[in-house]
């Protein structure tokens, strides 16, 4: 069953098999594994109980439901915002359903650089597999193109660029086009729908409302987690207890796993728990078209440009590394994206309906930092280097690029002060801007490769099981296991990680 | 005398609202909110939607993390007083006649770091609180929610543990 750790008392003491920290993909997946073999399972989960009933398609009531400081989260300076997921189902119950494998030539140059003795390339392909077939994915059929993405696929044919259609893990979807609000009418096969229900006929127990501030060990092993009471309210903790487990899984996302693994003082001689944080991070271009193009609406999402992708070319240093898709806000998110106020600013927001927004995702080579700040909270740092914010800016420009072959009057940048221009030539000045800080919104909402696995222990905090090389029953199984930025979107490959991991972890404590 | 102008200009003569009963913004804040939300939103805004805009505020700011809220505190206190350091202007910004409010405010967006970051911070707290409600969204064409077709039936209600149940996992209450 699902619990509230508000309705039992402070101080209680819960035992069990496996403690899994976190419900997302990977905590979900590790879970279910675990539990259907046997094992007692208690999964915490510091978000409360979500589900498509209660979605309202309102982003400042679901915002505050289902992201992390309700949206707010940020770097240390403000540059740059980083959305994550809370409830139970983690980024699965807000994230737009992409499925995409990481492709080969990052795999291979893992293999090569990290051991990965645990995951060749066969694994993977049978990992993928299987969790393609789990979440139900396919390909979303072309009719059902929102007017949208149908500028994204006319862009790239205008201009001979490279692109294809998306995959996606969604069911019985009406096109409502609030995703990332939550899906009212329960089209996400999504770690709460699909996985969940498993892991609770399994008898696992997931504990919502339950911060996981620190690992306890002794004798240089893993015994149990405390755990704050947090009221979904207020959001502050009022009240404690603490798991004790034979292993703990810590699947609390790349940026809460390695606050939570240093918070608890976890040895690492490598000293890359969270010191090489990628994010994946995106800048937005706007076209203002003649006829309405309703953004909000339809399945999001359902067409790439790759044509500034380069994998192959990977460690090439001219290799282009920018995914390029649909992205669009809902009011409120636009209208604080788009810079500026008064009458120009509200003349843009009446453009609303006649709106397209591409977004240029980097496969960042940037390394950020993610450290505790006290027990509840976390400080990241992240600014993409040189190399990188260069990159972002060719990505500027190759969504104008796409907008004006598809027809946009004019392209917006969001920069402050805002540059609009209306003919294609002049978009070769994004290309030569200097991205500076403040200058124009950075989002992402891909953090990985906070704790890159390796199997060499000097190299590396946790092998390529998951399993933590130097402190005996802690497991780790979400993104922060990626050793780099991995080029597209991480559900599919975190859900891997959580029944790879799973299943290692059952084998470890003798119920294989 | 000159310490009482100050303590004035600091303290007192603030517009206060009838009736707010906001949780996280004080009364002086939801003032100073609503007179910046004056200069930085369109002229033509709805009157019911613009005087919403510190209640929708102070409901998006419940429950955000303490440090966060206390740099909102810092924003609010910043933004108001930083007139005189920052532009030489002798009145708190709430104070400002409207078009030197707005300029006041357009100069600052102009600013690098710190002082970009306060205009920043306080508009999109503006922008927040207006473009969230129905009201304003017929004026930019946006439809709104997705109300039919009918939602699933729910499937989700066997998963809640009942009330006053506890973890099978829990060996000890206290």
């Amino acid at each position: 069953m699902i619990y509230d750790a508000n309705n039992f008392p402070s101080g209680s003491q819960l035992k069990c098999d496996l403690c899994v920290v976190g419900s997302g993909a990977g905590g979900s997946a590790a879970a279910m594994i675990a539990a259907e073999a046997g094992l007692k399972v208690v999964v915490l989960e510091a978000g409360g109980f979500v589900t498509p009933e209660q979605s309202t398609q309102r982003e400042e009531e679901m915002f505050k439901k289902l992201l992390w400081q309700s949206g707010t989260r940020s770097t240390v300076d403000k540059s740059v915002k980083i959305h994550q997921g809370l409830g139970v189902g983690g980024s699965t119950l807000h994230n737009i359903n992409l499925c995409k494998r990481i492709p080969q030539t990052i795999l291979k140059e893992w293999i090569h650089n990290r051991g990965m003795h645990h995951l060749p390339l066969k694994k993977w392909q049978a990992l993928y597999t299987e969790v393609e077939k789990l979440l139900t994915v396919t390909e979303v059929p072309l009719k059902q193109y929102s007017r949208h993405n149908q500028i994204l696929v006319d862009g790239c044919k205008e201009l001979g660029w490279r692109g294809g259609p998306l995959q996606h893990n969604r069911t019985g979807c009406v096109g409502s086009g609030f995703c990332e609000l939550g899906c009212a009418f329960d089209a996400k096969n999504n770690a709460l729908k699909v996985l969940v229900p498993r892991i609770l006929r399994a008898k696992g127990e997931i504990i919502t409302h339950a911060y996981a501030t620190k690992i306890r060990k002794e004798d240089g092993r893993a015994t149990s987690v405390d755990v704050a009471t947090i009221d979904p309210k207020s959001n502050e903790k009022v009240g404690s207890f603490n798991v004790e487990a034979k292993a703990i899984c810590v699947a609390a996302s790349a940026t809460g796993t390695p606050a939570l693994l240093l918070n608890s003082d976890i040895p690492d001689p490598s000293d890359t728990t969270g010191n090489t944080l990628r994010i994946h991070p995106a800048v937005f271009v706007s076209g203002d078209f003649e006829d309405k193009v309703n953004a909000w609406q339809g399945i999001p999402q359902t067409f790439e440009c790759t044509q500034w992708l380069d994998f192959d070319g990977h460690g090439n240093s001219d290799a282009h590394r920018l995914w390029i898709i649909t992205a669009f806000a809902h009011p409120m998110g636009t209208a604080t994206m788009l810079p500026g106020h008064g009458a120009a600013h509200a003349e843009r927001m009446k453009r609303y309906a006649h709106t397209a927004v591409l977004t240029a995702m980097l496969h960042d080579e940037t390394r950020g930092t993610v450290k505790p700040d006290g027990d509840l909270a976390l400080k990241l740092e992240y600014w993409p280097n040189e190399k990188d914010r260069k990159e972002l800016m060719h990505g500027a420009w190759a969504c104008a690029k796409l907008l004006f072959a598809a027809g946009a009057k004019s392209v917006t940048l969001p920069v402050q002060p805002l540059k609009t221009i209306t003919d294609v030539a002049q978009a070769e000045t994004f290309k030569n801007m200097e991205l500076k800080r403040g200058m124009i919104d950075i989002t992402a909402v891909h953090p990985m490769a906070s704790i890159p696995m390796g199997d060499d222990a000097s190299e590396a905090a946790v092998d390529s099981r998951g399993k933590h090389h130097h402190l005996e029953g802690l497991w780790v199984a979400d993104g922060s296991l990626f050793p780099t930025s991995i080029g597209v979107p991480p559900q599919l490959s975190i859900y891997a990680m959580g029944l790879h991991v799973g299943r290692h972890m059952v084998t470890s404590l003798g119920a294989a | 005398m000159g310490t009482a102008a100050f303590a004035y200009r600091g303290c007192l003569g603030y517009a206060s609202l009838d009736d707010w009963q906001g949780e996280v913004l004080s009364s002086r804040q939801a003032s100073i909110l609503l007179s910046v939300a004056n200069a930085l939103l369109p002229p033509a805004a709805d009157e019911g939607a613009f005087k919403e805009v510190p209640i929708r505020v102070d409901r998006f700011l419940r429950g955000l993390p303490t440090a966060f809220l206390r740099e909102v505190n810092v924003l609010f206190y910043a933004v108001e007083h930083s007139t005189t350091i920052l532009t030489a202007r002798w009145h708190r910004c709430s104070e400002l006649p409207l078009e030197d409010r707005e300029a006041f405010l357009t100069e600052l967006s102009q600013r690098k770091g710190l002082q970009g970051l306060l205009y920043k911070g306080i508009r999109d707290l503006c922008m927040l609180g207006y473009y969230q409600q129905q009201k304003v969204w017929p004026s930019m064409g946006y439809t709104g929610p997705m109300v039919g077709p009918p939602r699933p039936e729910y499937r989700y209600g066997w998963m809640k543990a009942k009330d006053g149940a506890l973890p099978q996992t829990l060996v000890k209450d206290s």
